[in-house]
């Protein structure tokens, strides 16, 4: 499904992304854990297309296609998503015009029937449900003025209308209450499938409990160090990543 | 002894010429031409000296080419499928300058609406526009100088009516100069919708619109122009004053033009008056977007609101100056002064000048500008939802404007929305695929 090879990003003359290498099969569910600053967000940004990091050496293959070169849209069209860690308000655009326009933008691409209005709105409000957030959020603007916990709700929110085949999920849990860590586990599994996989960015292994990886990876300095099962990351909540410096000399 | 006068002559429009000629005379002008204070009140002297034969006061006075040029059937005058399709739709009362002249028939007795083409003095209009450029910063150029003397028109409006003020410019090279005094009756709601329209064949032409409107105790009157201005140059200035309890509300989304320039001055005279005007510009190529606004409280408890935002993309330019005063000594005083800015294009430009000026204590304001380019950050969020670079701007650019669009009166917001729409699908990197 995602083949990334010895892949090196930067930023301007700055670094972030160093021989990153990673593979990810259908149905899979994939954990990055690592450090503040270790390049999780910015390998999240790298898959989805964002203009500001250069690819400056590897590969990311999709789907058996290289994306490097496609537009951050045309990956969304073939199935890519990405929760936002820090999901940006959108001044003046309802949630609901916003749905109607990126679920016909991308189906118009994939020359699928367009969503009906009708449809949309009950749909919406089924999703709205599921992801705990009151249905009149549909008619605000995104994003604009949503608590921080909301916001990640409306993330939630889309992903389940855009079925994506790939999600990256970039701290999707942090910020969210109890309930609402255990909303996610419900989401993810219900869209878990054989053929859809999950890269789940996160800090905590409390919502690794919900959702259970098949694989545990840990970031650093722009790199995969480790990986493991879902109990690596139970590992790292005891010991603290220090504790990888002594096995990773191993 | 004048109101003996006028009764005994039986020519209603002889009537009124040799009363003003001899009011100027009282006032120690010229035997011929009246001065411009005095032609200005010209509407309320009628009124005072209570002659009944206004309708005959009109088509006496109509000039000979008003008479001449037909009634517009307004479809066919220019790039109009617009108003055919909206004026069905409406019982509003059609008031319609053509050429520099005033061509509408006397809208029915009855109706609310009393519209007069005033006689032309010359000197007085001379004053009166010499006046306009001054506040609207033009210079006199042989060309406007020529559009002096041209149609002067009183409407006044005493029934709750919806008045459509259409302009058409389809001569060129011309410069159509019209005078509007609109006086609201007392307790009156009325609404003006503005439409302009010009043939290609009018390129260069200029269309310059100067109204005074005075709202009597509460009067309420909602001032809507949207649409795209044709390729001429378009000035407007407007002086409203507003009586006891009044309300003035402007509503304008304008998009093109040569230049699309307007002056406001809003003058709140009584307790309790209210004025505001809700703008959107949309400027692209080398056009040239401008408010000047001048809001004036002299009057404890008045209220006023601006919000203008302007999106310029290409080389066009946008201005927004703007001034609040607040007299000494008045207290109670409400006053939102916003303009916003999205620069689409690395030459585009905005140039923002909110002013206060306040004399008296009591006094809320909220007053900002800003000028901004359109947020990466929210492009790549669009774009990662499957959006190409073009619709994620013309989203972000609809956003930016649909705040101010949804408190336009629904008909106008419905308009002002499928105006900019149309346009963002043209606009430089915002064309939908
Ligand atoms: N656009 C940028 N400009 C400059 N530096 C950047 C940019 N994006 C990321 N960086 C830097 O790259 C490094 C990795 O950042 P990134 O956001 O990917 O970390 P992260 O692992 O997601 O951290 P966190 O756990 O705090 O979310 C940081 O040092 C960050 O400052
Ligand atoms: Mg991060």
């Amino acid at each position: 499904m995602l083949k990334i090879q010895s892949l090196n990003a930067s930023v301007g003359d700055k670094s972030i992304i160093k021989s990153l290498n990673l593979s990810i099969q259908p149905g899979e569910v994939h954990a990055i854990m690592g450090p503040n600053g270790s390049g999780k967000s910015t390998l999240s940004n790298v898959i989805t297309g964002h203009p500001d990091y250069q690819v400056t050496a590897g590969h990311i293959h999709y789907q058996g296609e290289d994306i490097l070169e496609m537009t951050p849209d045309v990956r969304a069209t073939k199935g890519l998503f990405m929760s936002f860690q820090y999901p940006v308000g959108l001044p003046g655009v309802t949630t609901i015009s916003f749905l109607q326009a990126v679920m016909n933008a991308q189906r118009k691409q994939r020359q699928e029937p367009l969503v009906e209005a009708t449809d949309l709105i009950a749909s919406a409000r089924v999703a709205c449900e599921q992801v705990g957030l009151p249905a009149q959020f549909l008619h605000r603007a995104l994003n604009k003025g949503f608590s921080g916990g909301e916001k990640k709700r409306a993330e939630l929110l889309q992903m389940r209308l855009l079925e994506p085949k790939l999600a990256i999920l970039d701290e999707t849990d942090s910020g969210l209450d109890i309930d609402a860590l255990k909303m996610v586990g419900t989401v993810v599994n219900e869209m878990r499938d054989n053929a859809r996989s999950f890269v789940i960015v996160t800090h905590y292994p409390r919502i690794l409990e919900y959702i259970k990886p098949d694989y545990v990876h840990v970031m650093r300095d722009g790199n995969i160090i480790k990986t493991g099962d879902a109990a690596l990351a139970n590992q790292l909540e005891k010991s603290g990543y220090a504790w990888l410096d002594d096995t990773t000399k191993d | 002894m004048l109101g003996l006068m006028i009764q005994q002559k039986t020519d209603p429009a002889m009537q009124i010429k040799d009363l003003i000629t001899a009011q100027a005379q009282a006032h120690g002008f010229g035997a011929t031409t009246a001065p411009g204070p005095m032609r200005l009140n010209a509407a309320e002297r009628l009124q005072q000296y209570n002659l009944s034969s206004r309708r005959h006061f009109w088509t006496r006075l109509a000039m000979r080419d008003v008479l001449n040029t037909p009634v517009l059937p307004i479809a066919q005058s220019a790039n109009s499928v617009d108003i055919a399709s909206y004026q069905k739709k409406t019982s509003a009362i059609p008031v319609i300058f053509r050429g520099g002249c005033c061509v509408s028939p006397q809208p029915k007795a009855n109706s609310g609406v009393e519209v007069d083409v005033l006689p032309i003095d010359t000197s007085s209009e001379q004053q009166h526009w010499s006046t306009f450029m001054a506040n609207a910063a033009c210079e006199i150029t042989p060309a406007l100088a020529a559009m002096c003397g041209q149609s002067v028109v009183n409407i006044r409006i005493t029934a709750s009516v919806q008045i459509e003020l259409i302009y058409i410019t389809d001569k060129a090279p011309s410069t159509d100069g019209y005078h509007i005094n609109i006086d609201v009756a007392a307790g009156v709601r009325a609404s003006i919708d503005q439409y302009i329209y010009s043939t290609e064949s009018a390129e260069g032409s200029a269309c310059i619109v100067s109204r005074t409107i005075k709202l009597a105790k509460d009067a309420d009157l909602v001032d809507q122009f949207v649409g795209k201005i044709p390729a001429i140059s378009f000035m407007q200035c407007q002086q409203v004053s507003g009586n006891e309890r009044s309300t003035y509300r402007a509503y304008q989304a304008l998009t093109g033009g040569k230049v699309c320039r307007q002056v406001s001055e809003l003058i709140l005279n009584e307790p309790q008056a209210s004025a505001a005007v809700y703008g959107v510009g949309l400027a692209n190529e080398k056009q040239r977007h401008d408010h000047t606004i001048l809001v004036k409280h002299q009057a404890s408890h008045t209220q006023s609101t601006q919000q203008v935002k302007y999106c310029v993309d290409q080389q066009a330019l946008s201005n927004f100056t703007s001034r609040v005063y607040v007299a000494s000594g008045v207290y109670d005083i409400e006053s939102d002064q916003l303009n916003h800015n999205l620069l689409l294009s690395n030459q585009a430009r905005a140039l923002t000048a909110p002013e206060l000026e306040i004399y008296a204590d009591d006094v809320r304001c909220a007053h900002g500008a800003t000028v901004g380019a359109l947020d990466e950050q929210a492009i790549f969020y669009l774009q990662s939802r499957g959006l190409n670079l073009q619709q994620a701007r013309a989203t972000l650019v609809s956003g930016f404007m649909k705040d101010l669009i949804e408190v336009f009166p629904t008909a106008a917001c419905d308009r002002a929305q499928s105006l900019v729409d149309r346009m963002l699908a043209r606009t430089e990197g915002c064309q939908q695929d």
